[in-house]
């Protein structure tokens, strides 16, 4: 078992298709190596080139702009370090109950994006230290991550366990061998870290809701499992609600073994946050690909406009880049400017923000620029 | 040919073990039917040469090795060496037990017990006294006295009288 990607000599791995819900994917994802940043041309450079090589110019920064991330911002970094802190508490013996982490944070600030790159860390220390299969010759797959769906009932939540697992038993058998199935894979393949995504999906109301939370916390009880929650709302869905009512006990204890952790978006109130969002432009700038390209680009010309136009998102942000970067390409402009990126649609609760900070930016009333303080910019 | 999934759990065949015997292993292991492991569905379709037993447990084609190593993590060459086909190749020359083409193949609940004991009790040979130990199903035993008794007055006989072809 290891990452094989199909490619022929020289070509990176197409990872365009992979779903990390299942084992190979994951671990193509975790170990392939980041990708190489394309040659920085300069404008003459492009026009001098062939049609076939313009074309697989074009082809290469397909790619390397739709995946640019993920940036070590200051929410990243935060984040991975309490989750280091709270997995590697969890070092203790298996029969010590093990804390939870529930991820909680709105929509477009890279929650999946950081519990993915905090996964292919984890993954990749867990491999290195150890091996790649167990002392009794199992897979080794410290860590396991699925995606909920609209309705999982327990059945649901078991086969996709199994999915990951590419257990031969994945496609019958009734809930309770699934279930035994299940706990069979995450104990034998020594699973550290279980990612349940999407969480929100789960409806705590209904039966099945309140049977695939206590299937969690069965998990993370029987075995030496950290659970990594990633969800919106998740406390106002519930999950943590301490209450005298047995009614909600069982949550009540939920509540009592899950640490949460949230991520902010950029904010511009401080020249310590300001300075937050320049670094994450000037990150961005040197890994663009665009014949024209200069220092100061985003940092300096646009950091306003992209404020605006992302309000401090950073999955807004950079859908932004990855499609003004497309256009610049597609055009033969090489450059993103406020002309070219105008024209770039972005999505619907970033567009419906705009008008707001665009007004509150040009009266000045806030601004992305730093104060006196400012100083030269440092690698991040 | 496509591959199947690797199994997350992977028990290796034990030293000596046959086949069949760690088929139902891994079977159970993993809490599944055996032919759920999707190991055994490809033995049973197609056509196949007629050099080859249609039996898995005697002889694997290259490919159903492959396929089988891929999803178990086995080493190719312990597969062929689990199958009967290398007790037959380990025989002395003129005593093959392979079935002749168009012959029905060796029974193979005896001859897989008959391996099991000859690696058990060390014997690493088929010979009458071993087998008679076996015990076979009860349709066999049943007309086994019946056979005997026309074998040993050489009424009939397993011997071709000449070669075919």
């Amino acid at each position: 078992m290891s990452a094989q990607p199909v490619t022929g000599p020289g070509e990176e791995p197409d990872l365009s298709n992979l779903s990390p819900s299942r084992k190979e994917d994951f671990l193509l994802f975790a170990e392939t190596p980041p990708r190489v940043q394309p040659e920085q041309l300069t404008l003459r450079q492009v026009k001098a080139l062939s049609e076939g090589a313009r074309a697989d110019r074009a082809r290469r920064l397909r790619v390397w702009h739709a995946n640019l991330g993920p940036f070590e911002t200051p929410q990243l970094a935060d984040l991975h370090e309490d989750m280091w802190d709270i997995i590697d508490s969890n070092a203790q013996d298996g029969d010590k109950v093990k804390g939870a982490i529930a991820l909680d944070a709105f929509p477009g600030l890279g929650k999946t994006t950081a519990v993915m790159a905090f996964a292919r860390k984890y993954h990749l220390r867990e491999i290195a230290e150890k091996s790649r299969f167990t002392p009794d010759g199992h897979e080794r797959l410290p860590v396991c991550r699925l995606g909920l769906t609209g309705n999982t009932s327990m059945k649901d939540l078991n086969r996709a366990l199994l999915e990951f697992y590419g257990h031969p038993g994945r496609h019958r058998g009734t809930t309770a061998q699934m279930g035994h199935r299940a706990l069979d894979c995450v104990q034998s393949c020594h699973c550290r870290l279980l990612i349940i995504d999407d969480l929100h999906f789960l409806r705590w109301g209904r039966t099945n809701g309140i049977e695939v939370s206590n299937h969690f916390k069965y998990i993370a009880n029987e075995f030496p499992v950290t659970l990594l929650m990633v969800g919106v709302g998740l406390a106002a869905k519930g999950l943590f609600s301490e209450s005298d009512s047995y009614d909600n006990a069982p949550l009540a204890q939920t509540a009592r073994r899950t640490t949460q952790l949230d991520m902010q978006p950029f904010r511009i109130d401080t020249d310590q946050h300001r300075r937050a969002w320049r670094q994450l432009l000037l990150a961005t700038e040197r890994k663009l690909a665009l014949a024209d390209k200069f220092p100061g680009m985003l940092a300096d010309e646009l950091s306003d406009y992209l404020f605006a136009r992302s309000t401090g998102h950073i999955a807004s942000l950079m859908t932004l880049i990855n499609r003004g970067c497309q256009r610049a390409v597609r055009t033969g402009v090489e450059r993103l400017d406020r002309e070219l990126m105008d024209k770039v649609k972005n999505d619907v609760a970033a567009e419906k923000a705009r008008k707001e900070l665009e007004l509150a930016l040009e009266s000045r009333k806030i601004t992305t620029k730093i104060g006196k303080q400012r100083k030269a910019p440092t690698t991040s | 040919m496509t591959l199947a999934r690797t199994f997350p759990i992977r028990p290796a065949p034990l030293p000596g073990e046959a086949l069949d015997s760690w088929f139902e292993a891994l079977a159970r292991r993993l809490n599944v039917r055996l032919g759920d492991l999707g190991l055994a569905a490809p033995f049973k379709n197609g056509t196949r040469e007629v050099a080859v037993p249609t039996d898995w447990t005697i002889a694997l084609r290259e490919e159903e090795v492959a396929r089988i190593a891929y999803a178990t993590g086995a080493d190719p060459q312990q597969l062929h060496d689990i199958t009967l086909m290398r007790r037959v190749r380990d025989r002395p020359a003129g005593q093959q037990m392979l079935p002749h083409p168009g012959r029905p193949p060796p029974p193979k609940a005896l001859i897989n017990g008959g391996c099991q004991s000859a690696v058990r009790t060390g014997a690493e040979r088929l010979d009458e006294e071993l087998l008679d130990r076996i015990k076979n199903d009860a349709a066999s035993e049943k007309a086994r006295k019946e056979l005997e008794a026309a074998l040993a007055a050489k009424r009939i006989t397993t011997k071709p009288l000449r070669r075919a072809g």
